[in-house]
Order: structure tokens, then sequence, then C-alpha cells
């Protein structure tokens, strides 16, 4: 809403002849000029505070130098847009992308969060993870780190194959034995 | 089988002086001065060291804890959330990284870290919050799954 620009002063003066002084004081007071022009030229119901400013030289330099109008507010409705076809379209190319690029194995060296023994890692291949404690898969066995998140006592390392992704993004693997499982 | 005669009631005392100075002393070994060598000195310096030792297990968690938080809002800062912000959403939509992982992302992974941050300003835009920024997130569509 652009403001209504403050008319210069003699314009104002033509304005004037039919009002009395005090009124007449009053209606070019800057201050006041400049807030009704910052309104748009909204209808000012009232001040906040009853009385009116001083009129003096300095009315201006002293805070608060007006008190705040209460102005008559029109109620809009937002329009919210329905961006549904937009948003579908947007999902499916990003998600097509990512699936081109897990069949033609172009995605670079990926990493992986991996929950192990109390502890989150972030690996790539060929890590190395130290698990400190009692660990139950002896040394040799190759564990699958299916699920991914988002006393001297004994250490294992685990070495860190592979990491890979082995279905599309938006596919969902049968896997057997998982129902009624939290981890 | 026990023998009982008399000479063997007697107590086998001491002997052991050279084998505890030893302990503390090969503890002491890499100080400066009198206090590596002698026992009365050394003896001070590592029950020192031992009981750092052991309050620090509890310190260096607290301490890690307290860095990688700073520098997750860093990260966060410069990609327009807070901290708070992405700690509570994450634990919202039930993403649980940790601080570790988190802090690791925003140094090494930025692309991962600036989706994470931005899920975390769409998901407060749909809670309602954000929204004297203005417009919401554009790139992320959650499509109610959040």
């Amino acid at each position: 809403m652009n403001p209504t620009p403050i008319r210069p002063l003699r314009e104002r003066s033509r304005r004037s002849t039919n009002m009395s002084a005090a009124v007449f004081l009053r209606a070019f007071r800057p201050t006041q000029i400049a807030s009704s022009a910052l309104l748009g030229n909204r209808k000012i119901i009232g001040h906040a505070v009853g009385r009116a400013p001083l009129l003096s030289a300095v009315s201006g330099l002293r805070t608060p130098a007006f008190t705040p109008p209460v102005v008559q507010q029109s109620v809009k409705q937002e329009l919210v847009k329905d961006c549904k076809q937009e948003q579908d379209l947007f999902t499916e190319d990003v998600i097509s992308k990512v699936n081109n690029q897990i069949v033609q194995r172009s995605h670079g060296r990926l990493f992986a969060v991996v929950y192990i023994h109390g502890h989150q890692h972030l690996v790539t291949p060929e890590d190395l993870v130290i698990v400190q404690g009692v660990f139950p898969p002896s040394i040799g066995d190759v564990i699958r780190l299916e699920k991914v998140c988002f006393n001297r006592e004994t250490h294992t390392l685990l070495r860190i194959n592979r990491v890979e992704i082995m279905q599309k993004i938006d596919e969902v693997p049968e896997v057997d034995g998982v129902d009624g499982r939290i981890f | 089988m026990v023998i009982t005669s008399p000479t063997l009631f007697a107590r086998a005392r001491g002997g052991d002086r050279f084998w505890k100075r030893r302990r503390i002393l090969s503890l002491s070994a890499h100080y400066f001065g009198r206090k590596k060598n002698c026992y009365s000195i050394a003896i001070k310096y590592v029950h020192r060291a031992l009981r750092y030792s052991t309050i620090a297990r509890k310190q260096k968690k607290l301490d890690l804890k307290a860095l990688w938080k700073t520098r997750i809002t860093g990260g966060t800062e410069e990609l327009g959330t807070s901290y708070n912000s992405m700690k509570y959403t994450l634990n919202d939509i039930g993403i649980g990284l940790d601080h570790k992982i988190l802090q690791n992302m925003a140094i090494w992974e930025p692309r991962t870290f600036r989706g994470l941050a931005l899920l975390t300003k769409a998901k407060e835009t749909e809670k309602g919050l954000n929204s004297l920024d203005g417009p919401s997130v554009s790139g992320v569509v959650t499509r109610g799954m959040l």
C-alpha cells in the first residue's frame, strides 16, 4: 500500500482558510501529517491517550513525539494456493534422479549412520569401527547392518566393506521377520 | 598339608618396599625433576594424576558434548535455524541422530546437514512457527508425512 505523499506547504495553506486556528495548527502538525500519510490516509478513530500533543518548536524532538493512533483495520482473507500438483512433480523428479543414480551406480562414496552396541557411527566403505566390551559376533563374521538412521575389556574391530543402497528409494523391500520389532 | 611348626607361624612382613615404590615411580617416569625419582615427592604427583584421570572420564564427555553443541549451533545459525529448533524438530520427527553425528555432518557432510536444516524449517512452518519471516521453505515437500 503506497502512502500518499506529503503535500507541499503552499498547497496546505490554501486548504486551511475555512478551519479555526486550533484546528489549523493541529491539522498541519508535521508528525500528524506524516503518521496519517504513512497509514494511507485511513481514518484515525482516536488516539491511545485522550490528549493531543503540544504545539511547540520541540514537539517533534521529545519522545514520544505523538501517541500511537488507533486505526480502523480492514480484515483480509489469506488465500492458500493449492500446490499439490507442483509438489508431486517436484518429488517425482527428485526421486527419479536418485533412482537413476542407484541403478547406474553413478553416486560417489556413500556414507551411512550406523548404530552399533550403543553408539552411533558415521561410516563409509573401508572404515574401521572399534566396539568396546562384549560384542556377540566373533572374528571373521560378516555383519549386515540393514536398518540405518536417520576390565580391562576386549575390543573388536569392525571393518566396513561396503555401503550400498540395495533398492530404489521409493520401493518397499520384502523382508521377513520384521513385524513387531522395534530395531 | 599344613605345617604347624612354630617358626612358620612367624609373619612374613616387609620386603615389598622396593616393589611398592617401583609401582609409583614407574608411573612418574616421564615427569620433570625430583618428581620422577624420589618416592616421597613422586607419590603426591602420581596420586594427583590418578585422581585427574578418574575425574576426566566424566569431564571428557561433558566437554566434548559442549564442543559438539557449539559446532552444531554454528552450522544451524549459518543456515537460518537454531540449535534448539533443530534438536526439538528432529526429535519430533523421529530422527534419532545424536550430537556426535550431527557435528560430524555439519563439518564433513554439509549438503546432508543443509537438508536437515531445511527439514527443520519446513516442519516448524507446518507447526505454525516461522510465519513472520515470510513464505515457507522451497524444496522441501512433506506431504503431511512428518
